[in-house]
C-alpha cells in the first residue's frame, strides 16, 4: 500500500480507539467522582459509590440471576451447538448450510422482537416460570457466538482421529469427548466466553421475560437509572468492566486474543 | 472372471465373503469375496476409487456393510461396531492425538482395554521399544518428523495386540528411501509378532515387495488374488496386466486352436500362445518386456515379429526398447545391457519371445 | 491363458450359499443428522417458531388472515415516519462505521503482533462491556458541559455548546460508537486474509497505488464488507437502548414503538405488527447478505 494510504488507516486506526473507548475511560471516572452529579473529569477520587452498591435493593440477586443465566445458557449452546456443528460439517444431509444460517441467526435479528416473541409463546403454552423463560431465551442468545467459533473450528479438525479412537475401542460418544474436545478446545473457550458476557450483558431478549422478582443485571441497572440516577451506577458499571477485562485476560491466556477476535 | 479370491488352505483366518457397499446408488464394493490366513501379510493394490479403502473401513467397523459377512478366527464380527472388534488401523496420515505426548498415544489403546496401570505402562515401553523410539515417550507427536510419527502410529496400533491389523497407504508422505526402509522394518515387526495385516495402496512397488499375496482392485471387485511372482508373471486380466509392470499388448482374432495352445492374427503377424479360446473370438495377447529379446533369424519355436526402435530408455540396472509396429502397435523389450553395437531409432529389428511365456485374455 | 482353478471351488460355492441366507441390512439411518436435532429442535421451538407466530399474529385478525394491521400501522403518518427514522439512522450509521472501519481493519491487519494484539484488546473491550454502559457514559460525553462540548468550545468550532443529548446528531454518535466493532471485526478477518504478494503481481504487471487498490483490494475484501455491513444494519436498525437513552421521544425508533406498545399501550395490535415489520427488515438483510457472499466467496 502506498504511504498515503498508509498514514490514513493508522490516523483512522488512532481516530477509531479513542472513540470506542471514550464512553468507558468516562464511566470509570465518573464511578470514583465524589459529587452526585455526573461529573467529569472527576474533581477527586472517593470510593462512596463503591460502599453503596451494598445498600442497593437487588443488586446482588440481580447479579447472581445473571451469572446463573449465562453460564448455564452457555454451557447448554456448548454441547447442542457443538453436536450440531459436527453434523454440518461432516454429514451430507440436505440443507445443512441453512441450518448453520438459522443456527447463527440470532446474533442479527432484532433482540426485542425476539424477546416479544419468546414471551407471548411462552406464555400462550402456559410457561410462566421467568427463570425458565430466561434460560430458553439466552440459550438462544448463545448459540450464535458458538456457532461461529466452533463451526470455524470443527472445518480444520481431522476427523481421523476420531476414526482412530474408535479402533483402539473407544465409542463414538468417548472419541467426541476424549479427543474432538481436547483439540477443539479453544474454540469452546473463545466462544464460551463471548456468549457468556453478551448474556450476562443482554438486554433486549430479557426485558420481556422478566417479572418483579426475577430480574437480571442489564435490566436493574435500568431500573435504577430510571428511577435514582447518581455515580452508584457508573461504579457498577466500571465494576461490570472490570469483570469484563478480566475475563478478557483469561481468554488471552488460555487461547490468545487473536483467537477471541475471530469471534 | 469370478470375484472370489479363495482361500489356500480352505478357510482362512481373515474370511470376508459376500461384502456389499453402496453410497447413494453406486455400487462401491460388489459382493466381495477375500480369504486370508494366519500371519499373512496381503495387500489391496488398485488405484484409487477402486474399493480398496472402503474395504479396509469395512474390514475396520468404521462403516457398515449392506450385505455380506466378516469373519475373524471364527467370530462373526459383521455386527460389531469399530471399538468392539480387535482391528487396529494405521491411517493415511497418521491419526496421531496432538493433545496427548507420544506415551500416551500408545497407551491410548490398552487404556481403552482397562488394563491395569503396571500393564499400560509396560505395554507402552515394549511397544515403543519396538519401533526403535524409547526415548520420545514424553514429546509432543508435533515435534516428530514424519517418519517418527508414522512409527509412533504403529506403535499405537499394535499396543491393543489386535488379531489384525490394517494399514491405509501409511507411507504415502515418506519420501522413497525412508519408505524403502520403512517398508522392511514393518514386516520384520509383524513376523516376529506373528500379526495378520491388510496393506492397502496404489503403488505396485511396494506391494509386490512386502506382500505373501497381493489383491489387485478395479471397480469395487478383485481381479486377482494371488502372491506376487503370480500376479506378475500371469496376470488373470488385462487390468491386472496393466496395473503391475509394463507390457506389450497386441489385439487380434483366434485364427486356429490345437492341443497346446491358440494362434492369433495379429497387425505384427501371428502369435502362438498356450491356452484355450473360442476359434474366431477377439482376444488380448501380451507379453512381459523381460522376454522379449532380439532374435537372431532362426528359432522357429518362438513368437517374433520385425518392428521399428523408436526409444531406448536407460534405466541403470536394466534398459528398455520401446518399439512400434506399422500397425500402431507398441511393444516394449528389456534388456540387461544395452548392446554394444549401439542402437538407433530408427531401425527395424528383429524380436522374439517364448510361445510359453506369451498371454492371452479374452476381449468382451 | 486363464489362471488354473484353484481347489477353493467348493469353499466359493458354500460361501455363496451362506450369502443367500444373510439378509440385506435393514436399511440404517445415517446418524450424522440425528446430532443436529437436539439443537435445531430446541432453536426452532424457543426461536424459529415463536417468530413464525408473531408473523403469523400480525396478519391475523378477527376474521382470519387480514393485513389490517399493516393497513393502520402505514396509514399513521407517524408510523411511517418512524420506520423511515429507523432505517435512515441505521444507513447513516452503517455508512458512517463503515468509512472509520475500513482503514482502521488495514492498519490492524498489518500491524506486528504485539501492536495487533494491544490494538484488539482495546478494541475487544467496547465489544464485550454492556451497551447500557456505553450509552451511559455517552449521556455523560454528551451533556451541555460535557467533554464533547468543551472540546468543541475550546477548539472554536462554536461560540456556545451545542446541544447533543436527545438531538438525532448525538444519537449518530452514541450508535456509531456502540457498533462500531461489529463492523471493524468481520473487516478485520477479510482483510487479514489477502495475500500480499497479489498487490506486489499487480504491481509488476503495471499497476499503480490506486489501481492496486480499486481492482485488487477493495473486491478482496468485498466479503468483509458484506458481512460487517448487513451485521451492522440488522443491529443498528433495531436498536433500543442507545435510541431510548440518547434521544427519546425526540427521535423515535422502531423498536421503541414495539417497546411502547407491549409495556405501556398494551396494543397487541401495534406491537406485534412492528415487530413483524422490524423482523422482516432484518431477515431481508441476512438473507440478501448470504446471498451475496456466497458468489463471493465463490469467485474469492
Amino acid at each position: 500500500m502506498d504511504r498515503a494510504g498508509v498514514a490514513l488507516s493508522w490516523i483512522m486506526m488512532a481516530v477509531v480507539l479513542v472513540f470506542l473507548l471514550a464512553p468507558i475511560v468516562v464511566v470509570v471516572g465518573v464511578s470514583v467522582s465524589p459529587s452526585t452529579v455526573f461529573d467529569f473529569p472527576p474533581d477527586g477520587v472517593s470510593p462512596r459509590w463503591y460502599q453503596r452498591i451494598m445498600q442497593l435493593d437487588g443488586f446482588w440477586a440481580a447479579t447472581r440471576l445473571s451469572a446463573e443465566i449465562a453460564a448455564l445458557a452457555t454451557a447448554a449452546s456448548l454441547v447442542l451447538g457443538t453436536l450440531a456443528a459436527i453434523a454440518i460439517v461432516r454429514g451430507s444431509f440436505p440443507g445443512r448450510e441453512a441450518l448453520a444460517t438459522f443456527l447463527t441467526s440470532p446474533l442479527m435479528l432484532p433482540g426485542l422482537v425476539v424477546g416479544i416473541a419468546l414471551a407471548r409463546f411462552f406464555r400462550d403454552f402456559g410457561l410462566r416460570d421467568a427463570y425458565l423463560s430466561l434460560l430458553f431465551a439466552h440459550l438462544v442468545v448463545t448459540m450464535p457466538f458458538i456457532m461461529r467459533t466452533v463451526l470455524a473450528s470443527l472445518a480444520l479438525f481431522d476427523f481421523a482421529m476420531i476414526d482412530a479412537a474408535r479402533t483402539l475401542g473407544c465409542s463414538y460418544p468417548g472419541a467426541l469427548v476424549r479427543v474432538l474436545v481436547p483439540n477443539i478446545g479453544p474454540a469452546f473457550l473463545s466462544g464460551g466466553l463471548f456468549a457468556f458476557i453478551m448474556s450476562f450483558d443482554n438486554y433486549a431478549v430479557s426485558i420481556f421475560l422478566t417479572d418483579v422478582r426475577t430480574k437480571t443485571l442489564p435490566i436493574q441497572m435500568l431500573h435504577y437509572l430510571g428511577e435514582s440516577p447518581d455515580p452508584t451506577l457508573a461504579a457498577i458499571s466500571t465494576l461490570l468492566i472490570a469483570l469484563t477485562v478480566v475475563v478478557l485476560l483469561i481468554g488471552d491466556r488460555l487461547v490468545g486474543l487473536r483467537r477471541l477476535a475471530s469471534m | 472372471m469370478t470375484n472370489a479370491a479363495g482361500p489356500s488352505s480352505g478357510g482362512g483366518y481373515l474370511q470376508i465373503s459376500g461384502l456389499s457397499k453402496r453410497f447413494k446408488q453406486t455400487a462401491v464394493l460388489e459382493d466381495l469375496t477375500l480369504d486370508v490366513d494366519k500371519g499373512e501379510f496381503v495387500s489391496l493394490l488398485g488405484p484409487s476409487g477402486c474399493g480398496k479403502t472402503t474395504l479396509l473401513r469395512l474390514v475396520a467397523g468404521l462403516l457398515r456393510a449392506d450385505r455380506g459377512r466378516v469373519v475373524i478366527d471364527g467370530r462373526d464380527i459383521t455386527a460389531l461396531p469399530a471399538h468392539k472388534r480387535s482391528v487396529s488401523v494405521v491411517f493415511q496420515n497418521y491419526a496421531l492425538f496432538p493433545h496427548l505426548t507420544v506415551a500416551e498415544n500408545v497407551a491410548f489403546g490398552p487404556k481403552m482395554q482397562r488394563l491395569p496401570k503396571a500393564d499400560v505402562v509396560a505395554a507402552v515401553k515394549r511397544f515403543l521399544g519396538m519401533v526403535r523410539l524409547d526415548q520420545y515417550g514424553d514429546r509432543a507427536v508435533t515435534a516428530l518428523s514424519g517418519g517418527q510419527q508414522q512409527r509412533v502410529a504403529v506403535a499405537r496400533a499394535l499396543a491393543t495386540r489386535p488379531t489384525l491389523l490394517l494399514l491405509d497407504e501409511p507411507f504415502s508422505a515418506l519420501d522413497r528411501k525412508l519408505r524403502e526402509e520403512m517398508e522392511i522394518e514393518l514386516r520384520h515387526l509383524l513376523r516376529e509378532l506373528g500379526i495378520t495385516a491388510i496393506f492397502v495402496t496404489h503403488d505396485q512397488d511396494e506391494a509386490l515387495v512386502m506382500s505373501d499375496r497381493v489383491a489387485v482392485m478395479s471397480a469395487g471387485r478383485i481381479e486377482q488374488f494371488a502372491d506376487p511372482g503370480t500376479i506378475y508373471a500371469r496376470p488373470a486380466t488385462p487390468f491386472a496386466l496393466d496395473f503391475i509392470g509394463l507390457a506389450t499388448k497386441l489385439s487380434g482374432r483366434v485364427i486356429g486352436v490345437d492341443g497346446g495352445g491358440v494362434t492369433v492374427e495379429t497387425a505384427v503377424g501371428p502369435i502362438v500362445a498356450p491356452g484355450t479360446c473360442v476359434n474366431g473370438a477377439r482376444v488380448l495377447v501380451a507379453v512381459r518386456p523381460e522376454y522379449v529379446e532380439l532374435a537372431p533369424a532362426g528359432a522357429p519355436e518362438a513368437n517374433h515379429v520385425s518392428v521399428v526402435l523408436t526409444d531406448v530408455v536407460f534405466l541403470g540396472s536394466r534398459t528398455l526398447l520401446h518399439f512400434a509396429a506399422q500397425s500402431g502397435d507398441r511393444l516394449v523389450a528389456e534388456v540387461g545391457q544395452p548392446p554394444e553395437a549401439g542402437l538407433v531409432p530408427g531401425e527395424t529389428l528383429r524380436l522374439r519371445w517364448p510361445v510359453a511365456r506369451t498371454l492371452v485374455y479374452p476381449l468382451p | 491363458m486363464t489362471p488354473p482353478r484353484r481347489a477353493a471351488a467348493p469353499a466359493i460355492d458354500a460361501s455363496r450359499a451362506a450369502l443367500e441366507r444373510t439378509p440385506w441390512s435393514r436399511s440404517r439411518i445415517d446418524p450424522m443428522p440425528l446430532l443436529a436435532v437436539p439443537a435445531a429442535l430446541v432453536l426452532g421451538l424457543t426461536f424459529g417458531l415463536p417468530l413464525l407466530m408473531l408473523l403469523l399474529a400480525s396478519v391475523q385478525g378477527a376474521d382470519g388472515f387480514t393485513l389490517a394491521g399493516y393497513v393502520a400501522f402505514f396509514r399513521d403518518p407517524f408510523h411511517v415516519h418512524v420506520m423511515w427514522n429507523s432505517i435512515k439512522m441505521a444507513v447513516m450509521a452503517t455508512s458512517i462505521c463503515l468509512v472509520l472501519a475500513y482503514p482502521a481493519a488495514f492498519a490492524l491487519a498489518r500491524s506486528g503482533p504485539r501492536l495487533q494484539l494491544t490494538l484488539l484488546a482495546a478494541l475487544l473491550l467496547p465489544l464485550t462491556v454492556s451497551v447500557i454502559v456505553k450509552t451511559f457514559g455517552w449521556t455523560i460525553l454528551l451533556r451541555s458541559n460535557g467533554v464533547v462540548n468543551r472540546l468543541l468550545l475550546a477548539s472554536g468550532l462554536v461560540s456556545e455548546p451545542v446541544r447533543l443529548i436527545f438531538t438525532e446528531a448525538g444519537l449518530l454518535i452514541g450508535m456509531v460508537n456502540i457498533f462500531l466493532p461489529f463492523m471493524v471485526l468481520p473487516l478485520f478477518a477479510a482483510v487479514r486474509m489477502i495475500d500480499p504478494r497479489l498487490g506486489d503481481a499487480a504491481a509488476c504487471l503495471g499497476a499503480d497505488p490506486l489501481r492496486r487498490f480499486v481492482r485488487v483490494t477493495l473486491p478482496l475484501t468485498m466479503p468483509g464488507v458484506v458481512a460487517g455491513v448487513a451485521l451492522t444494519f440488522s443491529l443498528t436498525v433495531a436498536a433500543y437502548v442507545t435510541p431510548t437513552l440518547l434521544a427519546g421521544e425526540k427521535y423515535m425508533t422502531m423498536s421503541m414503538i414495539i417497546a411502547k406498545a407491549f409495556l405501556f399501550l398494551r396494543n397487541w395490535q401495534l406491537g406485534s405488527t412492528a415487530a413483524a415489520l422490524l423482523l422482516l427488515i432484518a431477515v431481508t438483510v441476512v438473507v440478501a447478505s448470504s446471498l451475496l457472499a456466497r458468489p463471493l466467496r465463490n469467485r474469492g
